[in-house]
C-alpha cells in the first residue's frame, strides 16, 4: 500500500460530521480565494469621469477593518459557539461572510465597503473560533491529529489555487473579449463566476448533523454571567493565552511585512513576490502531512516546540540572505516548520480544557494573540520609520518566538498524558455525530 | 527510539513519500507561475493567462471533485457514530 493511499485511507475515516467540515474547508477558501484577489482588482478598476474611485490605501483600509472586527469578536464568537452549539455558529459565520462578500457587489459608498468588511471579519471570526472545537468533538482521539493537519493543508491549498485562479480569471476574461486591458467589467464577470463556489460552500454546513445540548451553567445563570460560571480551566486558558501573546508579538514584528522586505530589500516586483508566497503556501501544506507522525514519536508538546523553534534559524536566514533565492529558500522553510506546529496547537489547547469550555478558550486565546501582534506592528513601524534596518524585526520576531515556545515548555511539559486522557467528545457533539 | 531507528520506520518513510508527491504536485502547480516570471513566451499578460489558467482551472476542479467526494461519503454514512465509521488504520 502506498503513503498516498495509506493517508487517504485515514482521511476516509474520519466521521461524516469531520468529512463535511473538510468538505467546507476545500470550497469556502477556494470562493474566498478568487474573491479576495479579484475584489481588489475590481475596486481598483473603478473610473468616475477618467479618475480611480478607489486607491490602494483604500484596500488596505479594507483589510485593516476585517482583521480589527476578526480579533474583537473572537472571545463573544467562542462564547456563542459554547453557548448555542457549533452548527449554529458555522451557520451564522458562513451566511455573513457569504453575504457580505456578496452584497459588497452593490453598493460603491466607502462607508458601506468597510461595514461590510467587517461583518466579513466577524463571519471568519465566529468560524475560525468555532473549527478546533468542532473537530475534536467529531473524530476519534487517534484520529485528531490528522484531522486537524489535514484541515490546515485543505485550507491552505484550496486558498491557494483560489488566489491562482482569481489572479488570471480577470486578464482571461479580458483576452476573451478581445483586449489585452482588465477593466471593471471583466473583474465584475470574474466575481459573478465565482459567486456559486461561495454558495456550494454553505452546502456542507447545511448538512452537518448536531443535537446541542448547553452546559449547565447557561441553564442555571443569566446569559452574561453563566459564561464566567462556566469557566473552570480558567489558569490554563491564561497559561495558552500567554504562550499566544508572546508568540504573537514576534509575529506582528514580521510577518505582515514580509512582502515588503522582499520588495525592498531584494527590489523584485509584485508578481515575484506573490509566487514566492504561493509557493510557501503549498509547501507549508504539503509539510504539515508529516506533522501527524512527527506526534506520534514525540508527542504534541514536545512537536510543537521542536516545530517553532526550528522555524526561527531559517528567519534569520531570511534577514542575512544576499539575494532573492537564498532568502525565499529559508523563507519557505520557515513557513513550513512554523506552520506545522499552528494545527497541534490548536488541538492541544482543546484538550486541555473541559468541552463545554473549549469555544471560549479557542475565543479567548484568539483574541490573545490579536491584540498582540497589533502592537508590535505599530512600534516596529515607528522603528523602521526612523532607520530601514531589517535585522530588528527578524530578530525580535526570533526572540519573541523562542520565549513563546519556552514559557509553552515550561507550562506543559508534563501535560501530555492528561491531554491523551481527556474525553474523546464534548457532551454534546458524541451524540451529535451519531444521531 | 533512537532518530537512527525511527528514521528507518515504515510510517515516517510513508509521510515522507506522501509529502514528497505532494510538494511535487505543489510545483507542477506553480510552475506556470514560474514561468511567468520569465515570460517564456515573451507575449507578456497574454501569454502568462494562457500558460496558468487551464492549470488554475484544473486544480480548482480538483479541489472541487474531492470536496463533493468528502461530502457524498458523509451523507452515505450519516447514521454511523464516531465509533463504527468504517477506517483503516495504516500508520
Amino acid at each position: 500500500m502506498t503513503a498516498l493511499t495509506a493517508y487517504i485511507n485515514r482521511l476516509r475515516g474520519f466521521s461524516p460530521n469531520a468529512r463535511l467540515l473538510l468538505a467546507r474547508s476545500l470550497i469556502a477558501p477556494l470562493g474566498f480565494g478568487i474573491w479576495g484577489v479579484v475584489f481588489n482588482i475590481y475596486l481598483l478598476t473603478i473610473e468616475v469621469d477618467g479618475e480611480p474611485l478607489f486607491g490602494i490605501d483604500f484596500i488596505f483600509t479594507l483589510i485593516a477593518v476585517d482583521w480589527l472586527v476578526h480579533g474583537l469578536a473572537a472571545f463573544p464568537a467562542g462564547l456563542f459557539s459554547d453557548r448555542f452549539g457549533r452548527r449554529t455558529s458555522f451557520l451564522f459565520a458562513s451566511i455573513l461572510a457569504v453575504g457580505a462578500s456578496l452584497a459588497k457587489l452593490f453598493t460603491l459608498d466607502p462607508t458601506l465597503l468597510l461595514i461590510l468588511a467587517g461583518l466579513t471579519g466577524l463571519g471568519s471570526s465566529f468560524h475560525a473560533v468555532t473549527s478546533g472545537p468542532f473537530l475534536i468533538e467529531n473524530c476519534r482521539p487517534e484520529d485528531r491529529t490528522h484531522l486537524f493537519s489535514a484541515q490546515t493543508t485543505f485550507g491552505l491549498t484550496s486558498a491557494t489555487f483560489g488566489a491562482l485562479l482569481g489572479g488570471v480569471l480577470p486578464s482571461a476574461l479580458a483576452l476573451l473579449g478581445g483586449t489585452d486591458l482588465v477593466t471593471t467589467a471583466h473583474a465584475r464577470m470574474a466575481l459573478v463566476l465565482a459567486i456559486p463556489v461561495l454558495l456550494i460552500g454553505l452546502l456542507p454546513i447545511y448538512l452537518i448533523r448536531e443535537q446541542w445540548i448547553e452546559s449547565e451553567a447557561y441553564s442555571r445563570y443569566p446569559w452574561y454571567t453563566a459564561w464566567a460560571h462556566n469557566l473552570s480551566s480558567l489558569k490554563t486558558i491564561l497559561k495558552l493565552c500567554s504562550v499566544s501573546a508572546i508568540a504573537a508579538l514576534g509575529i506582528g514584528a514580521i510577518v505582515p511585512v514580509f512582502n515588503i522586505y522582499f520588495f525592498d530589500t531584494f527590489q523584485i516586483g509584485e508578481e515575484q513576490v506573490g509566487y514566492i508566497f504561493a509557493i510557501s503556501s503549498l509547501a507549508t501544506a504539503a509539510g504539515m502531512v508529516v506533522a501527524p507522525f512527527l506526534v506520534e514519536h514525540l508527542g504534541r508538546v514536545r512537536t510543537i516546540v521542536l516545530t517553532k523553534l526550528l522555524s526561527v534559524p531559517f528567519l534569520l536566514l531570511v534577514a542575512l540572505a544576499p539575494t532573492v533565492f537564498l532568502a525565499a529558500v529559508p523563507f519557505v522553510f520557515r513557513a513550513i516548520f512554523n506552520d506545522m506546529g499552528g494545527p497541534i496547537f490548536s488541538l492541544f489547547s482543546m484538550e486541555q480544557v473541559r468541552p463545554e469550555e473549549r469555544g471560549t478558550t479557542a475565543g479567548m486565546t484568539h483574541s490573545a494573540s490579536e491584540f498582540p501582534m497589533g502592537i508590535t506592528g505599530l512600534v516596529m513601524g515607528g522603528v523602521m520609520a526612523r532607520s530601514v534596518e531589517w535585522m530588528i524585526p527578524f530578530v525580535v520576531a526570533a526572540v519573541f518566538t523562542v520565549l513563546a515556545y519556552l514559557v509553552f515548555l515550561r507550562h506543559f511539559r508534563h501535560a501530555e498524558a492528561g491531554a491523551t486522557a481527556d474525553s474523546p467528545a464534548g457532551p454534546v457533539s458524541a451524540k451529535a455525530a451519531s444521531s | 527510539m533512537r532518530i537512527g531507528g525511527w528514521f528507518r520506520t515504515r510510517s515516517l518513510r510513508r509521510a515522507l513519500a506522501a509529502a514528497g508527491i505532494a510538494v511535487l504536485l505543489a510545483v507542477a502547480t506553480a510552475s506556470p507561475a514560474l514561468a511567468h516570471i520569465g515570460d517564456p513566451l515573451g507575449g507578456g499578460v497574454q501569454s502568462s493567462t494562457l500558460i496558468a489558467l487551464p492549470f488554475a482551472l484544473l486544480a480548482v476542479v480538483g479541489v472541487l471533485a474531492a470536496a463533493a467526494y468528502f461530502m457524498y461519503t458523509a451523507h452515505r454514512d450519516r447514521d454511523l457514530p464516531i465509533d463504527e465509521t468504517p477506517t483503516e488504520p495504516t500508520v
